[in-house]
C-alpha cells in the first residue's frame, strides 16, 4: 500500500486526512496559514512520480469541485516566506522523490484567504498529490 | 499493483521489489468554515445570545466520525501558555458493546462550538484539534472517558533543532549553557528560556510564538454585561516569588601567546671611550660570538636578529708610550669572524599565559527595586577555550624562533622591542571568543527573561459565556466587579456541558504590574562587555650585560634579563563588570475597593 500521505506535524505523529480553517464571511479574515507535511512511515520506500519515475516531480495539487471557495483562494509553498509569491490556486512542486522516514517529510505551507462569500462549511476544496509510485530502496 | 519493470527509466529501482510497488495519490480534504465576522473576532458568541436564549452546541470527531450524539456531560478544553492543550470527555456506548480501549489511543479528535439556532451548526470555530491520549474505561458505567492533548511536546520535537531556531526568532542559544546534544523539545525551551513570548498551538493546530507583553489594544474586552456574577478574581504574586536583580559570575578562560621584546646593545670599546688599536695595546680581550649566543640562551631568551662589531679587516698599527708604534695587529679573516668587539641583538621570551576572565553581570529592573526592594537571583556560567597544551605551544614557539624548524607555530606574538606583545591562541569555535560572548549574552537573556516572567505572575481571572475566539494568543481586558485589568491570556478553559446548557469560558490572565503603567523602563541592548585585549602592554626594563673582557680577566660574559613585569602577571586574572536594564511590559491594572 502506498504510504505517502499527509501530517500534521513534521514528526509525522498525526496522520491527517482534513484541514479545518475558518475565515470570515466579508473576506475581512486575515489569510489563514497552516503547515502540513507530505510523507511517509514505510521505512525503506521512496517515492516518485508515477507519470516518470525520478523525472517528473510529484506535485501537490488545489483540487476544486462544485461550489464553494475557489482554488484561487489558496496558495501553496514550500515556506512560509514563499506563500506571500505563491500562484493563487497553483500546484507545488515537492521534489521528483521523497523518501520516507521522519526526516525527508515536505512541509507544505498553504494559505487560505477567502474573498467574502456565504457563511457555512464549505468541503469542496481538497489538496491532492499526483500518482506516485512507492518503491523500495 | 505491478508495474512493467522494463519501462523504468533509471536502473536503481529495478528490482524485484519495484515489481511490488504501490501508486496510490495523497489527499488532504479542505475543509473552510466560514462565520460572520463578529463571530470570528470574538466580538458576538454562540453561547451569548443577548436578549434572546443561546442555543450553542459542541461538535467532536474522533478519527474523523461525528461522535457528538454519545457525549455524556461536559466536554472541557483547556488552554495554557507554552503547554499541551488538552481536552477532557466522555462518550457514551450502547451496553454490551465490546471495546479495545487501548486502540483508542492516538486517534484523532476535533472539536468545534457552533451555533445551533438553526438546528444544524453554523458558525462552527474549532477549540481542540489533537489526539486521544489516554482513553478510560470503567466496566459496566456505558462510558469512556477520553483525555485528549494537542500533542505539542511532540510536535516539537519532530520539527528538529534548526527548525526550533526559525521558530524562535529573537531567542539565543549558546552551547556553554545548553545542551547542543538535547532534543528539539529541549531545545525550544532552552530557547524560550532567552524569549519573552510564548510557544504553543492553535485550536486548528498550527504552531504560534505569542510575545508575552499584552498587545495595545486588546483583542477582546469584556464588561460587567458579558463577565458572570462574582467571577471575577484577584491573585497577586508573592514578593518572594519576584526577581529584579540577577547577578551573573561568568568566568572565561582561554590562553594568550606573549613575547617580550628586548634590545641589547653591547660596545666595550665606546662604554671605554677607546679605540680598537689602544684596546689591543691595553691587552683586552676580544668577545667570543658564540659565547655571547650562548649567554642569550642561558638565560632563556631568543635571538631574533643580532648585528655584530666585527673585527677590523685591514692591517693596524698599535701605538706605543710617546706614540711611537708597538706593533701592529694583523686581520685574520677565519679566526676574526669568531670573534667581534660588541653587538645588537634583538632578544625574545616567548611564553602562553592562561587569561581568567571574570564577568560580573548584573542584569536587573530598577523600577522594580524601587516599587519592592531589591529581590535577586544569581546564575553562573563558565567556558574554558581549548587550546593545544601551553608547555607544548612554549616548546613550538622556541623551536621556531631558534630556526630548529620552519613549521609556524599555531600563534606567535610579534616581537615589539621595548615591550610586551600577546596575541589571542586560535581556539576551538565553540570556546572562542565569540563563542564566550555568546554565552554571556544568552545568559544576559534568561536573566531578563526571568524577571520579565516573575512580575506578570499576577493573576486576574473571570468567566465568560463561552467564546471560542478567547485564546492564549490573544490579549483580553476586563473592565467589571471594580477591576480594570488587560493582560495576556495565560490559560483559559472551555467548559461545555450539554446536560446542564452552561457554557463558560474560564479566562486567566497574565498581570504585569509593579510600577504602574507609563514608568518609563529602559532596556539595554544585549551585547556582550568586551573582554581583554591582546596586544602591546608593559614597557620593559633594559637587560645587564657584564663581561669579563679586560686584561686578565677571564672573558665570561653574562646576559640577565628583568623577570615578567608584576603587572605583566596580574594580567593572567581580570574581573570585569557590566550591567544591563531588564524591561517590563507593565499591563493595565487598577482595582477599586
Amino acid at each position: 500500500m502506498n504510504g505517502l500521505r499527509f501530517y500534521r506535524d513534521a514528526g509525522m505523529t498525526l496522520p491527517m486526512d482534513r484541514l479545518d480553517v475558518v475565515q470570515s464571511d466579508d473576506g475581512g479574515a486575515p489569510p489563514a496559514d497552516q503547515v502540513v507535511y507530505l510523507g511517509s512511515l514505510n521505512f525503506g520506500k521512496i517515492y516518485y512520480a508515477d507519470s516518470n519515475p525520478n523525472v517528473d516531480a510529484i506535485t501537490v495539487s488545489v483540487a476544486a469541485g462544485g461550489a464553494g471557495i475557489p482554488a484561487s483562494a489558496v496558495r501553496l509553498a514550500l515556506s512560509a516566506a514563499g506563500l506571500a509569491g505563491a500562484t493563487p490556486g497553483a500546484p507545488l512542486g515537492a521534489g521528483v522523490a521523497i523518501t520516507a522516514g521522519v526526516a525527508h517529510a515536505v512541509a507544505v505551507h498553504v494559505r487560505i484567504d477567502a474573498d467574502a462569500v456565504a457563511a457555512g462549511v464549505h468541503e469542496n476544496l481538497s489538496l491532492t498529490t499526483n500518482a506516485t509510485r512507492e518503491v523500495t530502496l | 499493483m505491478t508495474f512493467p519493470v522494463g519501462a523504468l527509466p533509471f536502473g536503481d529501482i529495478e528490482t524485484a521489489a519495484s515489481a511490488a510497488a504501490a501508486v496510490g495519490v495523497a489527499t488532504l480534504a479542505l475543509r473552510v468554515s466560514v462565520v460572520p465576522a463578529a463571530v470570528l473576532d470574538g466580538s458576538s458568541s454562540v453561547a451569548d445570545g443577548g436578549a434572546a436564549a443561546a442555543v450553542w452546541g459542541v461538535l467532536v470527531e474522533v478519527d474523523g466520525a461525528a461522535v457528538t450524539d454519545d457525549i455524556v456531560g461536559a466536554v472541557v478544553v483547556e488552554a495554557e501558555e507554552s503547554a499541551a492543550r488538552v481536552a477532557d470527555f466522555s462518550l457514551h456506548v450502547d451496553p454490551g458493546t465490546v471495546v479495545s480501549p487501548a486502540a483508542w489511543s492516538g486517534r484523532s479528535v476535533r472539536i468545534w462550538m457552533a451555533d445551533m439556532r438553526s438546528g444544524s451548526p453554523t458558525s462552527a470555530l474549532p477549540i481542540f484539534s489533537g489526539i486521544v491520549d489516554l482513553p478510560t474505561v470503567r466496566p459496566g458505567t456505558g462510558t469512556i472517558a477520553l483525555r485528549c492533548t494537542d500533542n505539542r511536546q511532540a510536535v516539537i520535537d519532530g520539527l528538529g533543532r534548526d527548525a526550533v531556531a526559525g521558530l524562535l526568532p529573537g531567542s539565543r542559544f549558546s552551547a556553554a549553557v545548553f545542551d547542543a546534544g538535547a532534543s528539539a523539545l529541549a531545545h525550544a525551551n532552552d530557547r524560550l528560556s532567552t524569549l519573552p513570548a510564548a510557544l504553543d498551538l492553535s485550536p486548528a493546530g498550527a504552531l504560534r510564538l505569542t510575545p508575552w507583553a499584552a498587545k495595545e489594544t486588546p483583542d477582546l474586552v469584556f464588561d460587567a454585561d458579558l463577565v458572570l456574577d462574582e467571577s471575577v478574581g484577584v491573585d497577586l504574586a508573592e514578593r518572594g516569588g519576584l526577581t529584579n536583580l540577577v547577578s551573573i559570575d561568568f568566568g572565561y578562560r582561554f590562553p594568550r601567546i606573549k613575547a617580550e621584546g628586548y634590545e641589547i646593545s653591547f660596545d666595550p670599546l665606546a662604554a671605554a671611550m677607546t679605540s680598537f688599536v689602544y684596546w689591543v695595546r691595553d691587552g683586552n680581550l676580544f668577545l667570543q660570538r658564540a659565547a655571547v649566543l650562548a649567554a642569550i640562551e642561558k638565560a632563556g631568551g631568543n635571538v631574533v636578529a643580532i648585528e655584530w662589531i666585527e673585527l677590523p679587516d685591514t692591517p693596524q698599527v698599535i701605538p706605543g708610550t710617546g706614540g711611537a708604534p708597538a706593533g701592529a695587529w694583523l686581520p685574520n679573516p677565519p679566526v676574526d669572524a669568531l670573534y667581534c668587539l660588541g653587538f645588537q641583538a634583538v632578544v625574545s621570551f616567548d611564553y602562553a599565559q592562561t587569561t581568567d576572565e571574570e564577568h560580573v553581570i548584573s542584569v536587573s529592573n530598577a523600577a522594580s527595586i524601587a516599587a519592592v526592594g531589591l529581590v535577586r537571583q544569581t546564575m553562573r556560567g563558565a567556558l574554558e577555550g581549548v587550546y593545544d597544551d601551553a608547555v607544548a605551544v612554549e616548546q613550538n614557539v622556541l623551536l621556531y624562533r631558534k630556526q630548529v624548524t620552519t613549521i609556524p607555530p599555531k600563534n606567535l606574538a610579534p616581537v615589539v622591542v621595548g615591550l610586551t606583545n600577546s596575541v589571542n591562541g586560535t581556539l576551538t569555535a565553540d570556546t572562542d571568543r565569540t563563542a564566550a560572548n555568546a554565552a554571556m549574552e544568552t545568559l544576559v537573556a534568561i536573566a531578563a527573561t526571568r524577571i520579565f516572567a516573575s512580575h506578570r505572575q499576577h493573576t486576574v481571572t473571570a468567566s465568560v459565556p463561552a467564546n471560542p475566539v478567547i485564546d492564549v494568543d490573544k490579549t483580553v481586558m476586563i473592565d467589571a466587579e471594580g477591576v480594570l485589568a488587560k493582560g495576556k491570556v495565560r490559560r483559559v478553559v472551555h467548559r461545555l456541558d450539554a446536560d446542564s446548557g452552561a457554557a463558560v469560558s474560564e479566562i486567566e490572565l497574565a498581570i504585569c504590574s509593579v510600577a504602574g503603567v507609563g514608568i518609563s523602563h529602559p532596556e539595554d541592548a544585549i551585547v556582550a562587555p568586551a573582554g581583554t585585549s591582546a596586544g602591546t602592554t608593559n614597557t620593559l626594563a633594559a637587560p645587564t650585560v657584564v663581561w669579563n673582557g679586560l686584561g686578565g680577566e677571564d672573558g665570561v660574559i653574562t646576559i640577565t634579563f628583568p623577570g615578567v613585569e608584576a603587572a605583566e602577571r596580574a594580567k593572567a586574572s581580570a574581573v570585569i563588570e557590566s550591567a544591563f536594564a531588564a524591561p517590563l511590559v507593565e499591563d493595565v491594572f487598577e482595582v477599586t475597593l
